[in-house]
């Protein structure tokens, strides 16, 4: 998927904070897949999130106030953070953790940035591809009526992290509910109830899963 | 007289900027760390912006680290000016140079970062 950057509303739910230390230039946060609640929406992109799912992939950009944009942003340490020759980047750890703007001519840091990682502590799921969308408690279905899902990561306090991470979905019982991952994102898959009944679905992004009761109704008992 | 100028330069190296050496001051946030002219120390992963106050403005100056793989100094293109980067946990020195002449070493600590509380 093209980059994109991330929709104003959208960040403004996350918590926009994260600035420019020297204030030589402006630091604006990037999409690098569709998992990244980020960018779930239509809006004007700004600023970079005060919290970063970590294990989450995403990019930053950094255009001067003089000069040509001639820069790569890049982690201060490889021990907290990764970053590969397309600039996306991984924190990998908790914590606060500086990003450099490094000139690629003159060689010079001409700013930094500081960001946060926060280890997701629960995974949100909703009907809504929204960042917002309040996560359901149970999922309850139609046999044979498919309906989609999408899933994004929270950090502690309940507040939806942005980055891409990558989910898996599962059902206990396919008899009951079948589950197919969209193309192109895990962070979306549409669930079938094949049959009328009560199967688990667990939805899992590294260290951090759910599981949800799926009640199917309608149709025949398996 | 003699006698008493070794001790007199004692006093001077351990003295901070009174002496006429480094004066470093910080100039961005550390959210953790500290900065002096005498020893820069923070978690792995941050950095920190720092200028260097006793360098004259018609002057060059640069800040050397020995080993970058620990602590890494880059210039801003400001005045004196210069990141600070914790790339490893480690001690190393910072040497601070003015017209390619050293003026002193800066003590550089890069600490584990703390543990988030349980």
């Amino acid at each position: 998927m093209a980059r994109h950057v991330a929709p104003l509303v959208a960040l403004a739910v996350m918590g926009c904070g994260s600035e420019s230390e020297l204030v030589r230039g402006s630091f604006d946060y990037e999409c690098v897949a569709d998992e990244d609640s980020a960018c779930w929406g239509t809006l004007s992109p700004t600023g970079v999130p005060d919290r970063i799912a970590v294990g989450g992939l995403f990019a930053i950009d950094y255009k001067p106030f003089e000069g040509a944009p001639n820069h790569a942003v890049v982690p201060v340490s490889n021990d907290r953070a990764s970053s590969n020759s397309s600039g996306t980047m991984q924190l990998v750890e908790e914590g606060v953790q500086a990003l450099l703007a490094q000139n690629l001519t003159t060689k010079a840091t001409s700013d930094y940035l500081v960001v946060n990682g926060v280890r997701p502590a629960d995974l949100f799921v909703s009907d809504e591809q929204d960042p917002s969308a309040d996560p359901l408690p149970s999922i309850e279905l139609e046999v044979m009526m498919p309906t989609t899902f999408f899933v994004r990561p929270a950090g502690p306090d309940g507040a939806t992290l942005p980055g891409a991470l990558t989910f898996t979905w599962t059902t206990e019982d396919p008899m009951v509910a079948t589950v197919e991952v969209a193309m192109g994102t895990t962070a979306e898959a549409t669930i079938t109830a094949q049959g009328a009944g009560t199967t688990n679905l667990t939805i899992a992004a590294g260290v951090v899963d759910v599981t949800f009761a799926v009640h199917a109704v309608g149709g025949m008992m398996p | 007289m003699m006698r008493a100028l070794p001790c007199f330069a004692a006093v001077c190296v351990i003295a901070t900027s009174a002496c006429g050496g480094i004066e470093l001051e910080q100039t961005g946030d550390l959210p953790i760390g500290s900065v002096t002219s005498e020893r820069i120390e923070m978690p792995v992963g941050l950095a920190v912006s720092v200028r260097l106050k006793s360098a004259k403005e018609d002057e060059e100056s640069a800040l050397v680290s020995a080993n970058k793989m620990i602590m890494d100094t880059s210039p801003t293109g400001n005045l004196h000016e210069f990141i600070v980067s914790a790339v490893s946990v480690g001690s190393t020195t910072i040497d601070v140079q003015v017209n390619s002449e050293s003026q002193g070493e800066i003590e550089a600590v890069v600490t584990a970062y703390p543990a988030a509380p349980q």
